[in-house]
């Protein structure tokens, strides 16, 4: 392994041993999982092909051939000035770092980077005293596990396939958005799949949501809010300042911005504020098997709600069918009362501690079902009160949607 | 109903810019201009003019870049200097920090010792409220508490009020420039220049708005924060200099600290202004005590590359949190030593903020200019003229102090 900082300032000499400059910086193009070095830039910005290299020692880097050297080329990343010393995100242990010394390896003629080193050791090593180095603990990240924070590396990065964040899952992605400032974690919610891009926003803080979608603006913000639970996208524009929610509520369209609107009725510590409105209900006399093949067709988007509302034919729900039940083919509902969408979360907490039950009706001031909270959106919310500025980026409100 | 959501907008974004800007009201800046004003009267409050606008231009320059980058200013000088550069100013920043700290607990020490409580009990105290403020609470937890010492700067406007001023002579003061001769006179204007603005506060405001999560959407309202923010620093350190020279000027008493000048205080302008004074210069140093190891912590973590913010658990962030406690306890003690020489220990850390303060200005210079780094956030010409003149203003204090001293 190669460390690039015992390379740089190192003479750069010609196929007759003239002195070309010193070595500057190395350019790689990022199309491969481990990018190799394609130009090196020496003194006053020339730039060298690095098919004319024919050594690259630590003690210095000579060139065959001696054609002038090449013009600068769009959509290189140079590792001197967009990654030493830069931020990168580590995507799999979901933390900030700061580059020390980017690694390469040799690979017959090229050069690849293979990781970079964000540990004490690399810095206090370029700083000079080498036995203070020895003692202190190297932390090399795969290069391939990173995500550059820096303005330039983050462009390319995105705009390369083989970067590692396009294979980040949304729970990861909302880890990434998160660490990032709001400008470049939009970019990142632009590139991925939407809903991935969905998935990231329901994970990240409400707070931190909200500045992504604004980031977003109203061009690229409702395509991406389309594939949100609609309790998730009413959480988001809750979080944010009127003149901007209703901007956005417009731009969803009216079935999907009236649907948001309804739950945006309901102040925050209601239920109703928490509820979901894509509940599956049965009809009193309706039999089990029907039931479970409908669940099964139709799966919802949380575990809490496989438990059925049963519904009287007025809308009125009288009890809550268990997900035990529906699938055993055997068993009757339980008669737990649905609590007002007004009412205080706290009543909600009292109907689940009463009756084992994964979910709770919520009904309309007309007494019609409105929706149901879930276990899982409870928890949340119970969550965030447990860990207050806990885990700065909580993923506790993923969902994973059931394949369609 | 624009103009309610515009406030709200602002409630959510105030903070950085008053806080950095109200720890440079710290106890050493109020010593500086109580003397300002016992020995001059009114006739150098054109100077705080000036630095107020100097400090209002680099606050807002260094919110902007945290605003832009992400980063604080100590990770983004590692990114665009180079690791030598940045361990140096690190080091230097972390130097000048300790002493500051040193000064502010001294403060606390100096200005209960007024109120007969002895330094052995007020500054351990102190130093574990602050401690725990920071590593238990939440970053809005803190950032309220913090909001609610700043209201303690009001003290010094009553103050200054049951002074009984003369308005005329305090405008002429403000508006028209004179410097009396001398070699005291240019000290206690360079004192002034280098006190407003402080290295601490620079690193504090860029961090401090990255750890607030401020967006580039709401920039309009981030400079009214720091605009406020400058404009109470300025309008308080008026009000200090406006006291002296009510009172102590008009007798022609001269004093050696801000404690001096709150006893002092007394006998013009009544028990009532002599304790708003004393009160206001404890919730000052206690203030700029919680800023400082904050601003330290943050350039610590940010040039080595670990992650920092208040909102991150202590066993998740120990190099931010460890290296706030080392800090603060370290200038705890410092200030307990008996027989510890702290007269010298402050004047050499106000000398070495003042040495440190004008390269870090040229780096916020260069680095706000350069669009690769600052997007369309980076300076315009208005901007940059403005950062130009007030580095030759801080530039011209730096070398007549150095001038002086050298001369002795």
């Amino acid at each position: 392994m190669l460390a690039l900082s015992d390379y740089l300032r190192q003479p750069v000499l010609d196929a007759r041993g003239g002195r070309v400059g010193r070595l500057r910086d190395l350019a790689v193009r990022l199309d491969e999982r481990e990018p190799a070095v394609v130009a090196l830039m020496v003194d006053g910005g020339r730039l060298v092909g690095w098919e004319r290299v024919a050594a690259f020692e630590r003690s210095e880097v000579t060139l065959a051939g001696d054609e002038p050297p090449s013009e600068a080329e769009e959509g290189l990343l140079w590792l001197v000035r967009d990654v030493l010393d830069s931020q990168v995100v580590d995507v799999e242990g979901k933390r900030l770092a700061r580059v020390g010394d980017v690694e390469l390896a040799r690979d017959g003629r090229s050069l690849r980077v293979v990781a970079v080193d964000v540990g004490l050791s690399a810095v206090v090593l370029r700083l000079g005293p080498r036995w203070l180095a020895r003692r202190l603990s190297r932390d090399a990240l795969a290069w391939d596990e990173i995500h550059l924070a820096s303005g330039r590396g983050h462009e390319l990065q995105l705009s390369s396939p083989a970067a590692a964040v396009h294979r980040l899952g949304p729970e990861e992605l909302a880890q990434l958005v998160g660490r990032l400032p709001v400008g470049p974690g939009a970019d990142v919610l632009r590139t991925v799949p939407r809903p991935h891009a969905a998935g990231a926003l329901g994970a990240s803080r409400r707070a931190v949501a909200a500045g992504l979608v604004r980031e977003l603006g109203t061009s690229d913000a409702p395509a991406v809010l389309a594939h949100m639970p609609v309790d998730d996208t009413a959480a988001v524009l809750r979080a944010m300042g009127e003149p901007e929610r209703e901007e956005l509520l417009g731009r969803l369209g009216p079935e999907e911005g009236g649907r948001v609107r309804r739950l945006l009725r309901y102040r925050s510590g209601t239920a109703g504020a928490v509820m979901t409105p894509d509940v599956r209900t049965a009809r009193p006399d309706e039999p089990l098997g029907a039931v479970r093949e409908r669940l099964a067709r139709d799966p919802p988007a949380l575990d809490g709600l496989l438990s059925v509302v049963v519904v009287d034919p007025d809308g009125r729900p009288t009890g809550v069918l268990p997900a035990t039940a529906v699938l055993a083919g055997r068993g009757s509902p339980v008669a737990v009362p649905a609590v007002n969408a007004s009412a205080p979360l706290d009543e909600v907490i009292e109907r689940f501690a009463t009756y084992d039950v994964l979910c709770v009706p919520v009904v309309d001031e007309q007494g019609r079902l409105a929706g149901a909270v879930a276990v899982d959106d409870l928890l949340d919310v119970l969550l965030a009160e447990r860990l207050p500025g806990g885990p700065r980026y909580d993923v506790m409100s993923v969902r994973r949607r059931a394949p369609t | 109903m624009p103009r309610r959501s515009g406030l709200v907008a602002l409630a959510a974004v105030v903070g950085p810019g008053v806080l950095a800007g109200l720890s440079d009201d710290d106890p050493a800046g109020i010593t500086t201009y109580s003397i300002l004003g016992a020995d001059y009267g009114y006739e150098l409050l054109w100077v705080l003019l000036l630095s107020t606008v100097a400090l209002m231009l680099f606050h807002e320059l260094g919110e902007r870049m945290g605003v832009a980058t992400g980063q604080g200013l100590a990770g983004l000088i590692r990114q665009r200097f180079g690791v030598r550069p940045a361990a140096v100013a690190l080091a230097a920043l972390v130097l000048a920090n300790v002493g500051t700290t040193c000064a502010e607990f001294a403060g606390v020490g100096a200005s209960l010792e007024l109120a007969g409580v002895s330094r052995y009990v007020s500054v351990p105290i102190a130093a574990v409220a602050i401690g725990l403020l920071v590593t238990r609470g939440s970053f809005r937890r803190v950032e309220h508490v913090l909001l609610a010492l700043a209201t303690v700067f009001a003290a010094y406007i009553v103050a200054g009020l049951l002074a009984k001023p003369d308005w005329g002579a305090a405008a002429r003061g403000l508006v028209v420039p004179s410097l009396p001769a001398g070699r005291d006179a240019l000290l206690a204007v360079t004192a002034t220049v280098g006190t407003t603005l402080a290295p601490w506060g620079l690193a504090f405001i860029q961090s401090y708005a990255v750890d607030k999560r401020l967006t580039p959407d709401r920039i309009r309202y981030e400079r009214v924060d720091v605009c406020v923010g400058a404009v109470m620093t300025g309008v308080i350190g008026a009000f200090v200099v406006i006291a002296a020279a009510a009172t102590l000027h008009a007798d022609g008493r001269s004093i050696d600290s801000a404690g001096d000048a709150a006893a002092a205080l007394e006998p013009f302008a009544g028990a009532a202004a002599s304790l708003l004074f004393g009160a206001g210069l404890l919730g000052a140093a206690l203030l700029a005590a919680s800023i400082v190891p904050l601003a330290t912590a943050y350039s610590i973590s940010e040039t080595l590359g670990y992650e920092a913010a208040l909102d991150d658990p202590v066993r998740e962030a120990p190099v931010f949190y460890g290296s706030y406690a080392l800090v603060l306890a370290l200038a705890a003690v410092i200030v307990l030593i008996p027989g510890v020489p702290l007269i010298p220990i402050l004047y050499l850390t106000q000398a070495l903020n003042a040495i440190l303060l004008l390269p870090l200005m040229v780096f916020m210079y260069r680095i706000a200019r350069d669009r690769h780094t600052m997007g369309a956030l980076a300076n315009g010409r208005f901007a940059d003229a403005g950062q130009l003149v007030a580095l030759a203003l801080v530039a011209a204090s730096v070398a007549a102090l150095g001038v002086i001293a050298l001369a002795g």
